[in-house]
This record gives structure tokens, sequence and C-alpha cells, in this order.
């Protein structure tokens, strides 16, 4: 039951974000490129306080609701929150990732990795895709795409993550299991 | 379980995704799609703050413009139709049949599917032309049964193809040069020629004489056996001899090219069969043009993809309701995009903004002084938008637009698959000039609602 709530309230975010994407910028345009991704932000919230076993539970549920809302293959997309909820759980066995700060960063680098994962994997179906990179390494240019993006999920994530992982029926996930 | 064995198949499930991902497996794509599958309900959550998907009523004004759009594109129909008929060539006696390209057999290069609305009359070994210029012979035909009746695809052995080969002459200012004579068919490397790469040459065997000038080639089969179809296409270009600055290194002789004004790959759309009938024979149903498709009202769901390079949307029906890959999404005859994957219940679409979107174009010259109202670009393929919304697409120009400076043009779609119908407007551009490849800035049409009365494409697919 939890983690059907966690697939709600990420699906109500998503699609909020979905029906403003096309309300107001409905043709793409420079504000879209800061547009958070939702999914990314509660992976993080949430991941950073379950007990380490269950983030890549999150990561498939929240994958799953990104696929709902995403033009990527599913390979793509569970790929790159598998690895983000690997991050997080080696992480977690050696530092405290809880904090602000430390949220923050790791949001940062995760939602960078995820959108570079995504370009690279299309780049790769479709090598006309590459970009040009302005004399920079062609993964420079990929990150440089994705930083507005990933500086804001990492912002929101910061901000607001303990309100996030404290949404109305997420508390049950908190719980370690009794044997 | 221990967390060290927990965190190992989470690491090979990651690898393996990973490795799926870079190297797709359609069957296995499919497969996830269904496990993400419980995920679909959950769009329904965000429903009531669709703007999209609703049959709104536009403005007068886009009302008058997607009627005039809708008139364009009969005629472009109709262009096309007559860009198929040779015009300086006259040509044998008998029934010639307009096919249309639907596709090619099994990803063939070599080969085309072209679709006939006329079934019983085209038999292999039938010559293949578009406008003036030789394309192949017919080497199977498909006799199939529609929606709207049967119809038949025919495979066209494209004269590219390494078995290929039509017996060709040089004509120099209207004479055929004496002893001229020689084999066209398959291809030769287009850097011999000091061409670029895109560009295709068609290899010379057996000339009777290896001092020929350049010229114009035709075709000039003898009707020797069982070969006699193929003599249907005499006269029709192959193209423009040419010498190429090295001899071959093996045999130390010349090496004799012919360069083509069609582009094979992308840019063959309405093609003639010569049939060499009678019209006694084939009676009344010579001009009979079948549906490609049918047009079904589609419902968008919004993308909110964070990635702003990818562009589409979702539709909440699938294969089980009809939806096929490649299948186009329009709104009037404005293409808004194409069905990029299918499950039994959903579907993705790609739109023209979306970095990989790949489409057959032709352009309808905007500046009545052209010498033909169109000009076909062959395959476009997306690079996203630039800051203005403008669609940016890849055009290898296989076949260079000759020119001086850009010339303004209506993009359409154009013919060669079986989902996306010819004369779906893409937008207005400036089409460069000169061998490519180049970089088109389309701008789309003005709209005050993209998602107005938007219909899905279901089409009869190809092969047997």
């Amino acid at each position: 039951m939890p983690w059907l709530m966690l697939a709600l309230w990420a699906a109500l975010v998503v699609g909020l974000q979905a029906a403003w994407i096309h309300r107001w910028t409905p043709l793409g345009g420079p504000v879209t490129w800061f547009y958070p991704d939702w999914t990314l932000v509660l992976l993080v919230a949430v991941g950073v306080r379950l007990p380490q076993r269950q983030v890549g539970v999150a990561a498939a549920v929240l994958g799953m609701v990104r696929l709902a809302y995403s033009g990527d293959a599913p390979t793509i997309i569970l790929a790159g929150y598998g690895w983000v909820a690997l991050a997080v759980q080696a992480l977690r066995s050696g530092i405290d990732v809880s904090g602000p700060l430390p949220r923050t960063l790791l949001a940062f680098v995760a939602a960078v990795g995820v959108s570079v994962w995504c370009q690279a994997v299309q780049a790769v179906r479709h090598p006309l895709l590459l970009p040009d990179g302005f004399g920079y390494p062609v993964w420079v240019d990929m990150a440089r795409r994705a930083f507005p993006a990933a500086l804001i999920t990492a912002l929101i994530v910061g901000l607001l993550g303990v309100v996030l992982s404290r949404l109305p029926g997420l508390s049950p996930l908190y719980q370690r299991p009794r044997f | 379980m221990g967390r060290q064995r927990w965190g190992g198949i989470q690491l090979v499930t990651c690898l393996v995704l990973s490795a799926l991902a870079l190297w797709p497996v359609d069957a296995l794509d499919r497969l996830l799609g269904l496990l993400a599958l419980p995920a679909r309900p959950l769009l329904q959550v965000s429903r009531p703050w669709w703007p999209i998907g609703q049959v709104l009523a536009g403005s007068d004004e886009d009302g008058k413009l997607r009627t005039r759009e809708a008139e364009e594109a009969g005629l472009l129909e109709q262009w096309v139709r007559e860009q198929a008929v040779p015009r300086s060539v006259a040509m044998e006696e008998g029934v010639n049949l307009h096919a249309e390209a639907v596709g090619r057999p099994s990803g063939q290069l070599d080969a085309l599917l072209v679709r006939v609305w006329q079934p019983g009359l085209v038999r292999p070994g039938m010559p293949v032309t578009t406008g003036d210029h030789y394309v192949g012979l017919v080497s199977h035909v498909v006799e199939r049964h529609g929606r709207d009746g049967a119809f038949e695809d025919v495979t066209v052995d494209l004269i590219t193809g390494t078995g290929a080969r039509i017996g060709a002459g040089v004509l120099v200012e209207g004479v055929w040069q004496p002893n001229s004579l020689f084999v066209v068919g398959g291809l030769l490397a287009p850097e011999d020629f000091g061409l670029a790469s895109q560009r295709e040459v068609l290899a010379v065997h057996h000339p009777s004489n290896y001092s020929l000038s350049a010229g114009r080639v035709l075709v000039h089969e003898a009707a020797i056996g069982g070969r006699d179809l193929a003599g249907l296409a005499n006269g029709f270009q192959l193209g423009t001899l040419e010498r190429a600055p090295e001899p071959d290194e093996h045999t130390r002789m010349d090496l004799l090219g012919v360069v083509p004004e069609v582009d094979f790959e992308s840019g063959l759309y309405q093609v003639l069969i010569h049939t060499g009938l009678s019209t006694e024979q084939i009676g009344s149903q010579i001009e009979s043009v079948g549906q490609r498709g049918h047009w079904i009202p589609a419902q968008p769901i919004p993308l909110a993809d964070p990635a702003p390079w990818r562009e589409g949307c979702k539709l909440a029906r699938g294969t089980r309701a009809g939806v096929q890959v490649g299948a186009a999404l329009a709104s009037g005859v404005r293409l808004i995009g194409r069905v990029e994957r299918a499950g039994p219940w959903h579907a993705n679409v790609s739109t023209l903004g979306d970095r990989g979107f790949t489409v057959p174009a032709i352009a309808l010259w905007l500046n009545a002084e052209a010498e033909h109202p169109t000009f076909v670009l062959g395959r476009l393929q997306g690079l996203g938008r630039d800051s203005k919304g403008n669609l940016l697409f890849h055009w290898a120009a296989a076949l260079p637009r000759i020119g001086e400076e850009p010339a303004r043009a209506r993009i359409y779609t154009g013919s060669g698959e079986p989902g996306v119908p010819r004369g779906l407007l893409l937008g207005e551009a400036d089409i460069p000039f000169g061998p490519g490849p180049h970089r088109l800035v389309i701008e789309p049409p003005d709209s005050s609602d993209v998602w107005q009365d938007v219909r899905l494409f279901q089409f009869e697919g190809v092969g047997p």
C-alpha cells in the first residue's frame, strides 16, 4: 500500500507538470530546460530515508511512473534509475546523506547522470544526434544540457526533501520490518 | 538474502538493462513495456488537468488556413502522380500503371516495394520508371486483400542491386554515339569519381569501347528471348556517363560509371510500371486508386519528460485497438508525429520536434517560376527545435538541388513508408542548394491549438 501511495504521489506531481508543459510550452522553448525531474526528486528524497534494501524497489516503482509519462524506452529509464539506487545505497554505507547539503549534491549528480545516460543512449541509437561539443568532449556537452534541470531538481530535494518524504501515506515505508 | 548478494543482483540487473538500452531487442522492450502496465492507469490521476485531446473549435482564420492546406495537399497528390509520367521519352505502346512506394522488402536498399490497386496485371520482368528515369524491373508480385478490396504489393529490383543489369547506350547532343553499347547495373564507390559519399554511381560493365565520351546514358535493351519486356523501357534515362580520374587498380582500365538523377535510397515515391498490355486486354480498371488507409480519432496524453530534447505524447490504446508502429498522427493535414512503440494497450508517439524523428518528405515550391511544382527531398531526420520553436532536420541531399540561392517551399510528407500517407504538412522552409548534407529549418504552421481534431492513421502493412 505505501508503494502504491508513492506511485500515486509521483503520478500526480508529474501529471500536473505534463498539463503545465502542454498548456504553456507545447512547442518547447528555453523554459523547458528548467523543468525538474520529479520522479528523481522523490527517489532521492525517499531513498535517503528508506531501509537500504528497499531503495531498489523505490527506483523500480518510480521508474515505472516515469515510464507512463516519458518518451524513452523502458530499458533506458529502468537502467538509469537502477544506477541511482545503487549509488544511494553505496553512499549510505559510508556516509550520512540525509542532511540538506549531501542530499542536494546527491540529487544534482543523479539528475546529471540520468540525463547524460538518456542522451548517450539516444546518440548511440541515432548517431546523427551526437552534439558537436563546441570543442569540448561530447559528454561535457551532454552534461551542459543536463545542468539547468539538474540544478532545479537538486534545489527541490534540498529545500523540500523532508516534506516530500513525509507525504501522506508514505510513513510505513520507513518502518523497519519486524521478524 | 544477504546485503551483498542483494547488491550483486541489483548490479547485474543494472548491467543487463544498460546493455539492452544500448543494443535494444524489440521483443524485450515490449515485454518490459508490459511490466510497466500497472503504471499506465496512473496516467488517469492527472486527467482533469490535461489541456489536450478534445475537439476544439479553432478561429475562423485558422479554419481557412486549414482548408487551404487540405486543398493544396490534394493538388500535391495530382502533381506527384504527374511527376511519375515521362516528359521527354516517347513510351512504347501499352498501358502503364501508377504505383506508390510503400517500403523496402526486409530492409533491402536495392529493392523497392510498390503498391498497385489493379490486381492481376503486373508480371515479373516488367520495367519500372519514374519521370524520364529508369528504376528497375519487377521481381515478385503478391496479391493481398485489404479493407477496400484487393491490391498487389510488387517488389522492384532496383538497378543499384549487385545482380541488376540493363543494356544502355550514350546519347550526345541527341545522337547515339556509335559503338557505345554497354551494360549498367550495381554500384561503384562514389569517392572514385570525386563525388560525395551520399551520391550513388551505377557501374558500367562490358563497354564496347573505353573511349566513350561523357553524355546522357539511356536504356537500350535488345529484344532477345524472354527479356523483351525490359525493352519497354528503351529510351529512359539512367544518368550521365562519368569517367573516374584514376584507372581501376586491378584491371588498369578506365573506370566508367553512370551518375543517376534519381535518389534510389529515399527519393522514389511514385513510379510507373510498363505492362506492355493493350487497353483491350485490361478493360476499364486502369485509373482506380485505392485508399492507403483510414483515419481514426485519437486522444493523445501529454508527456512530462524532464528531457527537453524529447517531444511526444502517449496514446491510451495499443495494438489491440489497431495502433501500428510507424503510423502517422495528424491534425487535419498537419503532421503531428508517428507511433514510435506500441504495446497491447498503449503507444508512444514521437512528434516532429523529437530528436531522431524520421519522415520521407517532398517540397512544394512557393515560387511559381519553378520548372516543376515539387521536389523530392527523401528522408529527413529530426534534430529537435531551435530557440524559436522551428523544427531542425538533417537533409542528406542525396540528389542536391541545383540553384544559386535558397528557395522557399512548403514541406509535405512523401511516400515510401506505409504508415505515413503523402501530403501531410510539416511547415515552410528555405531549401538550400548544392551538395549536402544540409540542416533544414522548417517553420511549423501557426496554430492556436496544435492538438485540434487529432487523428491516427491505420494502414495496410506491407509484405505477404
